[in-house]
Parts: structure tokens; sequence; C-alpha cells
């Protein structure tokens, strides 16, 4: 687990530059395909462990990271409204919020926030290879 | 005649509805946006198909307001749409 943990941390250093310097889909295709040369986290478990020790970034590179280690997971982008306004470009009345689903549901449910408006859908390896 | 003009979202935006507002995400840009009640309306009609013209006169029967008045916004909010990004113009077989 450990060479997990460290393996995941590394690829959210790579995740938060993807973030930063690209953009939402470049970045989440960048991430994927460093992740998917990695070893495969098995489960939920294993999943939520690794996301717990990520630091810093931000709820994006976090997600993209953990989906990126995980076969056929997906990063769903929830926002809600905070209060009424005008059209306005990163409106700080809007909280986002993004979280890792698996196998029909979140990786953890504690981590769901907002309504989903957007999703990113990651390969599973096998489908890459074959 | 901005009255028969047409939008679509862009492909890369995607909004979710909410009681009085509408949120939109650039995923080009990774950029969120809110509308109000009356721009949520109105975005909900151009996603439909309506003309400019439709929906002032949509907006002129549910706000107090006039259809003109109504028109030379939505003239006003569909330019800031379109300068943005967000939606394109449909255009009309000749």
């Amino acid at each position: 687990m450990i060479r997990a943990v460290l393996r995941a941390n590394v690829l959210h250093l790579f995740a938060r530059a993807a973030v930063r310097w690209s953009r939402p889909h470049r970045a989440k295709a960048l991430v994927e395909a460093v992740g998917m040369r990695l070893p495969r986290l098995e489960d939920a478990s294993a999943a939520g462990r690794v996301a717990a020790s990520l630091r810093g970034g931000t709820c994006l590179t976090r997600a993209f990271t953990v989906a990126a280690l995980m076969d056929g997971a997906n990063v769903v982008v929830g926002v809600s409204p905070l209060e009424r306004s005008i059209v306005s470009p990163r409106d700080p009345s809007i909280f986002a919020h993004a979280w890792v689903e698996h196998g029909g549901g979140p990786i953890d449910a504690r981590d769901v926030a907002g309504a989903e408006i957007a999703r990113f859908v990651f390969a599973r390896t096998s489908s890459r290879l074959s | 005649m901005s009255a028969a003009r047409r939008f679509h979202p862009a492909e890369h935006v995607h909004f979710r509805a909410f009681d009085d507002a509408i949120i939109l995400l650039d995923l080009s840009e990774g950029e969120y946006f809110s509308l109000d009640a009356v721009g949520a309306f109105a975005w909900e009609r151009l996603t439909r198909g309506e003309t400019l013209g439709e929906i002032a006169a949509a907006e002129a029967a549910e706000f107090s307001v006039d259809e003109a008045t109504a028109l030379r916004d939505l003239e006003a909010f569909t330019s800031e749409l379109e300068a943005r990004r967000l939606v394109t113009r449909v255009e009309d077989a000749p």
C-alpha cells in the first residue's frame, strides 16, 4: 500500500501541473495516459486510502489522480448555486466539487456535493491495451 | 433581423438547472457561470431552439417588461454569451 500511495502522490504532482497548464479535457487525458501505465487500484477501499493521502491541489486534481489509477472510474463534477448573480466568470456564488465514482457509485459517499453537471469517463486499461 | 436569431449551447458547455438559476460549465476553459432567473428563463428557451423574438414575447408575458425592451436585453445577453463562446448562432438555411 505504501508504494501505491507514493505512486499516487507522484501522479498527483503531475495532475496539478496538468490542470494548471492545460484545459480540463486535455489535463484529464494527460493524467489518464500516465496513470494507465501504473498498477491499478483494485477497489474503492484502496482508492479511498490513496485519496486520503493526497495533499494540496484541488478536488479535481485529486479526483483525476485516483480515477486514473482505477479501471473504469468516472470523475463527476457537481455544482450548486450559493446565491443569485448575473453572468460572471469564476463566479464566487457557485459551489463546485469533483469526486470519483466507480462501479456505479462514489468511492466515498461523504465526498459527494452538488448536482452533477459534467462527467469525465476514464478508460479501462484492458480496453486501451487490446 | 435579430428577432429571428437562434442559438444553441456550444458543444463544450454543460449546464444544470436549479430552482431559479442555471449554472453553466465551460469545459474548454474550466470556467463556471451562473444565470439568474431571467437569464435561466432565456437559456432554457434558447436550448429549445426558440428565436429571440419568441423568447422576448415569452418574457413579456412572464415578467413586467415590454417586448421591445426584452428583445434588446436578449440581444445584449446573447452577445455576451457568444463573446464568451458559450453559445453558437444557428444559421438558417438560405
